[in-house]
């Protein structure tokens, strides 16, 4: 099964590509249904609900050496009794197949796994379909991306408050953050799950659709006073949100990326995105219990946006062979590795070669707010985190939020986690 | 070898001089010596910092074994563009418990005052203090006497102060030593 280059990640397969997935998931479960899993994943027969709408949707393309149900052995069982994939590693540590995406840092090593699990994909998507079904939003399966530390330290206020406070704290996140294909030029919804626990007692566990920054739209990466109007979103009552996608276009390419021979061009700034979040859990009557607003950034994605194209996507790997009228090309380290010194003609977005594969990223954790003294510790919310009561309700999603106030009235921030861990290699290319 | 002559010189004065005259009356004791900083609180670091201390004190003689008097302790140390201050000011009674060692405790209940600032931020506690400590006096010529001496000094539930922010049940600690002279 081909991925298509281009396609918005919210609908990465053709219908019938999802059924003829859902078939080969089916036999799948079948065969694995005898079978304990060592690693902690899901029994199938362990799933009385059935299948998550994200659950078999990755089928192999021609870079890849495993297969579709080697693949769907990696899942586990939702809340809502459903199978949803999970992470896996990018080889497959039994056969030694590729998979040829990653889902970021191994949650495993979390100190938080232990409370936490295995993350289900696709969770707050599926609770989406139930609780407005004219707003339904689905991902797709390479975008989900964990990351976590353990003890990091919380810093407060300015110089003098970061110099005499810290406080430690292990998270973990997944967003789904899809840096492929032209979805996030419009769509503005993405799963983030946050886990995050602290010595004071600061402790909050959600999975929401976050609304990230308005839909139809992003910010300019290399002029962040400058909006484009991408399109229309899926779907079409997206709600604003908080914070911003703040994406590169082909403007940032031209002016930072391509150079005169014998200078180098500066790809951060070229291509860097910055999903910045702005998230709370809040209840019927709009009070906030928890807020929590981390960045997710990425370098060298394989698309930026481009208008001129009919997919309004632009292929970074593609702009390595350009040449403008002026004479500059894109000069610099992530097009010559990948071309092999321009020895390698042609390569495609979706060549393991190149360095445009969205597997460098990081996470800045920034701040996290607790209001939630009077309790209960347990919120039923809606998928946007919202509406929050203390009994579960049709698309509601559980979320703990500890009974404290840690708002302390002083500036709370927190540092970049997943610096120098980039998930490159390992047969990981485009779509990832 | 001039050096080590004063040094055996100072030495011999310190041994072999007399024992202060008087033990009644008025007596004053002023030291220098480094201190070791450290505040605690829910989100605090904990980190300790060291740097210059002084220690002033005054009283009143009651008998061969009591004295009543006040402390005055100072503390400051600046680290990366950060000055610290911290001072505490106690009424404090010193015992000494033997007649022929000439070593001394002191405990008292005071005010304390902590301090740390940049260039646009401050980060203040007041609280009641606690000094606890001891010295030793070595007698120098008259009435004068040599006064290696440590002590330590704590708030208790101290209020963390930025602007508006308050961080409660913070405790502040100064460890200091030093060295004085002591006029009795």
């Amino acid at each position: 099964m081909m991925t298509i280059p281009g396609f918005a990640g919210g609908l990465t397969m053709t219908d019938t590509i999802r059924v003829a997935g859902r078939v080969l998931a089916a036999a799948t479960i079948a065969a694995l249904a005898a079978c304990t899993d060592t690693r902690g994943l899901a029994d199938p027969a362990d799933a009385p609900a059935g299948f998550a709408r994200a659950y078999g949707i990755w089928a192999p393309g021609p870079n890849e050496t495993c297969t579709a149900e080697i693949h769907n052995r990696y899942a586990v069982v939702g809340p809502d009794g459903k199978l949803y994939p999970t992470w896996h590693p990018a080889v497959d540590p039994e056969t030694g197949c590729t998979f040829g995406h990653e889902h970021g840092r191994d949650p495993s090593g979390s100190a938080l796994y232990g409370t936490v699990g295995p993350i289900p994909f696709g969770y707050a998507n599926e609770q989406l379909d139930v609780w407005d079904p004219s707003g339904q939003r689905h991902e797709d399966h390479v975008g989900h991306k964990i990351e976590w530390e353990n003890g990091i330290e919380l810093r407060f206020g300015g110089q003098v408050g970061q110099a005499l406070f810290g406080l430690r704290c292990d998270v973990l996140t997944k967003l789904h953050q899809g840096t492929h294909s032209r979805d996030a030029f419009t769509n503005n919804l993405h799963e983030l799950a946050y886990h995050i626990r602290c010595d004071d007692g600061t402790r909050m566990h959600v999975t929401l659709m976050s609304a990230i920054g308005a839909p139809g739209e992003f910010v300019r990466a290399c002029d962040r006073e400058v909006t484009i109007v991408a399109g229309t979103p899926t779907p079409a009552n997206s709600p604003e949100g908080d914070g911003r996608r703040v994406i590169p276009d082909r403007l940032c390419i031209e002016q930072h990326a391509f150079v005169a021979e014998g200078e180098e061009g500066d790809f951060h700034e070229a291509l860097h995105e910055s999903w910045e979040t702005s998230n709370s859990v809040r209840t019927a009557e709009g009070r906030g219990v928890a807020f929590f607003n981390p960045y997710f950034q990425v370098e060298l994605p394989s698309r930026y946006y481009d208008a001129a194209q009919p997919d309004a996507v632009g292929r970074p790997i593609t702009a390595c062979y350009e040449t403008l009228a002026n004479g500059y090309r894109a000069w610099g380290e992530p097009c010559a590795v990948s071309t092999g010194g321009w020895t390698i003609f042609d390569l495609t977005f979706d060549d393991p070669r190149s360095l445009f594969d969205g597997a460098s990223r990081t996470v800045d954790i920034n701040y996290n707010e607790i209001r939630n003294e009077d309790g209960p510790e347990v919120w039923y919310t809606d998928p946007f985190g919202r509406s929050g009561r203390t009994e579960p309700f049709p698309g509601s999603v559980r979320q703990f939020v500890a009974r404290m106030n840690n708002d302390r009235g002083i500036g709370m921030g927190g540092p970049r986690i997943g610096q120098d861990r980039p998930y490159g290699g390992s047969g990981v290319h485009p779509p990832n | 070898m001039r050096q080590l002559q004063i040094g055996a010189a100072t030495a011999a004065l310190l041994v072999f001089s007399a024992p202060p005259a008087a033990a009644q009356g008025f007596w004053a004791s002023l030291g220098v010596g480094t201190g070791r900083q450290l505040v605690t609180c829910e989100i605090c670091r904990g980190d300790g910092n060291g740097g210059w201390a002084v220690r002033a004190a005054a009283g009143s003689t009651l008998s061969t074994r009591l004295r009543l008097g006040g402390e005055l302790h100072g503390w400051t140390d600046r680290t990366d563009g950060i000055r610290f201050r911290f001072y505490s000011v106690t009424p404090t009674l010193y015992w000494s418990p033997s007649a022929r060692t000439p070593y001394f405790l002191m405990a008292g209940i005071g005010y304390a005052n902590y301090n740390a600032s940049a260039e646009n931020e401050t980060i203040s506690a007041s609280s009641i203090g606690l000094t606890m400590g001891a010295g030793y006096e070595l007698a120098l010529a008259g009435r004068y006497a040599f006064t290696p001496f440590a002590g330590y000094t704590g708030t208790f539930l101290a209020n963390l102060k930025r602007d508006r922010t308050i961080i409660t049940g913070a405790q502040v600690s100064l460890f200091q030593v030093g060295v004085g002279i002591t006029r009795r």
